[in-house]
């Protein structure tokens, strides 16, 4: 039916500010629909990766809490046969305890984290955080201190917040060089020099946690070959759960196997609190584009009453009435995606590119394909849904009545 | 060519009914030449739309080109205007985003001919109503007789059977509405043209070959010029 687009186009030509003023509202409902999602994936990426890099890595094996283990046994030779699956970088073992840190007449609770650095630069980025100084060595008696518990001299931090908003107070400023007093948990009291001062903004524990040794670890808590962790490290994140079962197979006694979604299944929450606020916007966008196009539509069908009256008495059919405005609101919608699209695209790679700082780190939006082309097939179903009700009210109208019409 | 009989039309608002038209018998031949007269509301254009197929009779039988009009469904009734009839309308009636070329040859459009053939066919038409030179202006650049010709030459397209134009020329001055008659009554002389016209100008109805004047929806007299 050539007589469709034909009539559609040379109406729509005639309106040409009609149709850019629609397929800029449509395409800001398609940016609506799509940048919103993305900012937030960004986010829960940071997020997500932060706790992945520092905390967890790819798979995190710890001892199962029905076991009443504290630390998994033979970590050493566990770990050299996870090294010899393909696919894993490589694992690191990590021994967890808690204490408080003294300086001067200052005090702070801490979490102590012993590891391999040799082994752990391989797993996680926490050696990337420092902030001064020097990071640990395998055989390393001095430590590295997290900012929070590091603490700002009084005078530099009055009137200042962290991101989160705590008084980052600490020990009031300790730093490298200096010397502070740790009374671990199991009652050990110790005398340490600062080697350097961590840090890292969001959800990770880096900025609140004093990382020594292994070796110096075992010594303090009196074991040898345990871990309270091992992190492992796989060349392909996405493929964790296969690698999972490959380490369950691995029979190691009152280990709990994780994947990195597994474990932090609280970024899952943060996603599904981020879906409902996505399904409003969506639902606002689609708001948007049924009002813009139903609208449009329905007042052009309005002035043309008395030509729609014309052309069915000349021999146009009704169906055919219906295709030519249809086709309008098809047309809206194509371009209002297209121009959409463009302008989305161009936003996320130049924010790819340069991302926007925020406090947890670097921000950048990630547009799934999928949310993509879902909001391309959202936009074109409701601008012809929208468009069709005029459409039809118009098609079906009598023509006699239409014809006696006077512009 | 075009058979009433004992046509009636009755509009009914609530209590009120108006008997638009009350018994109409009337046969117009092949290649006749027919003008519609009467005071205003006695039916004419009651009568035109029933010819026109736009509406249908209450009573009686309407038979065009042997077909009983009535018994067609809606989508048969607009295919048969499209293939049988052409309309010219009394007022403005043309696709205003359209050039007078593209009005003219939307019914060849809507026959399924190709743009080539459409443009080729409506060219001619237009170059015979004496419109060689406006082919690609808009209905708003052309005087109003202009744009009545170009109304004749888009009803002519299709080659229909019947030529129904009701009141063409009431809103043109009398040396245009004049052109206007006188291209029915070319058309009619030179390619048999059947053509039912109306009109309130009986110096223009005198055109045609016969006369007929509507008085309350009944047929008042009739005379052959
Ligand atoms: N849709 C309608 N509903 C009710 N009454 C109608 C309707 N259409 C026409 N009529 C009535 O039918 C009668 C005939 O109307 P019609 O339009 O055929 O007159 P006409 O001869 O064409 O008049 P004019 O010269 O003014 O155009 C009038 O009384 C009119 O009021
Ligand atoms: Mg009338």
């Amino acid at each position: 039916m050539r007589v469709i687009p034909f009539l559609a186009f040379k109406d729509m030509k005639r309106d040409k500010k009609i149709v850019v003023l629609v397929v800029f509202l449509l395409a800001f409902s398609y940016i609506n629909m799509t940048f919103f999602p993305a900012f937030l994936n960004g986010l829960s990426d940071t997020f997500q990766s932060e706790i992945v890099d520092t905390g967890t890595s790819h798979i995190i094996i710890q001892p199962s809490l029905d076991s009443n283990e504290q630390y998994l046994n033979f970590e050493s030779s566990i770990r050299k046969k996870i090294d010899l699956i393909p696919g894993v970088v490589k694992s690191s073992a990590h021994l967890y305890a808690t204490g408080t840190a003294y300086y001067e007449n200052k005090q702070s609770g801490i979490r102590i984290e012993g590891t391999n650095p040799s082994d752990d630069i391989e797993v996680t980025t926490i050696s990337q955080k420092l902030l001064r100084g020097d990071y640990l060595s395998d055989d390393d008696d001095e430590i590295v201190v997290g900012e929070y518990i590091a603490g700002r001299k009084i005078e530099d931090s009055i009137g200042k917040n962290s991101a989160f908003g705590r008084n980052v107070e600490g020990l009031g400023g300790v730093d490298v060089g200096q010397k502070i007093k740790i009374k671990f948990s199991n009652g050990v009291e110790k005398e340490y020099k600062i080697k350097g001062i961590v840090g890292s903004e969001g959800f990770s524990f880096v900025s609140q946690t004093v990382y020594i040794s292994k070796r110096e670890a075992d010594s303090v808590l009196g074991i040898s070959d345990k871990a309270s962790a091992i992190l492992v490290k796989l060349n392909d994140k996405n493929s964790a759960d296969k690698y999972k079962k490959l380490i369950l197979e691995l029979g190691i006694a009152n280990a709990d196997i994780e994947t990195w979604q597994e474990a932090s299944s609280f970024v899952n929450g943060i996603n599904q609190t981020f879906g409902i606020v996505i399904t409003i916007t969506t639902m606002v966008g689609i708001i948007i584009v049924m009002a813009t196009v139903g609208i449009v539509i329905f007042i052009n069908t309005t002035r043309k009453r008395r030509i729609i009256g014309v052309l069915k008495a000349i021999g146009m059919q009704k169906n055919q009435i219906l295709g030519v405005f249809l086709f309008e609101a098809l047309f809206f919608g194509i371009l209002g995606t297209l121009l959409g699209l463009a302008i989305v695209y161009s936003i996320v790679f130049y924010l790819t590119i340069n991302p926007i700082v925020v406090p947890i780190g670097y921000l950048k939006p990630i547009l799934p394909l999928e949310t993509a082309i879902n909001a391309v097939v959202i936009l074109l179903v409701s601008s012809v849904i929208a468009g069709y009700v005029p459409s039809r009210m118009a098609s079906k109208q009598e023509v006699l009545e239409n014809i006696k019409t006077v512009e | 060519m075009i058979k009433l009989k004992n046509v009636s039309k009755t509009y009914s608002m609530g209590d009120v009914v108006v008997n638009a038209l009350a018994g109409i018998d009337l046969h117009v031949k092949k290649g006749e030449f027919v003008s519609i007269m009467g005071p205003s509301g006695s039916g004419k254009s009651t009568m035109l739309h029933l010819i026109g197929v736009l509406d249908k009779q209450t009573k009686g039988s309407l038979i065009i080109n042997n077909i009983d009009v009535a018994k067609l469904n809606d989508e048969e009734r607009t295919t048969f205007r499209l293939k049988n009839l052409g309309f010219v309308f009394q007022f403005y009636s043309l696709l205003p985003e359209l050039t007078a070329l593209e009005n003219t040859f939307i019914p060849n459009l809507l026959g399924g001919k190709n743009f080539d053939q459409c443009r080729k066919n409506a060219q001619v038409n237009l170059v015979k109503l004496g419109l060689g030179e406006r082919l690609k202006n808009y209905p708003h650049q052309l005087s109003g007789g202009e744009q009545q010709r170009v109304s004749i030459a888009r009803a002519l397209v299709n080659k229909p059977e019947i030529l129904l134009a009701d009141e063409p020329t009431a809103s043109l001055d009398s040396k245009s509405s004049l052109n206007v008659i006188n291209i029915f009554k070319q058309l009619n002389e030179e390619i048999k043209q059947t053509i039912v016209l109306i009109t309130h100008e009986e110096e223009l109805g005198k055109k045609a070959d016969r006369g007929i004047w509507l008085k309350d929806g009944v047929i008042d007299k009739e005379k052959r010029f």
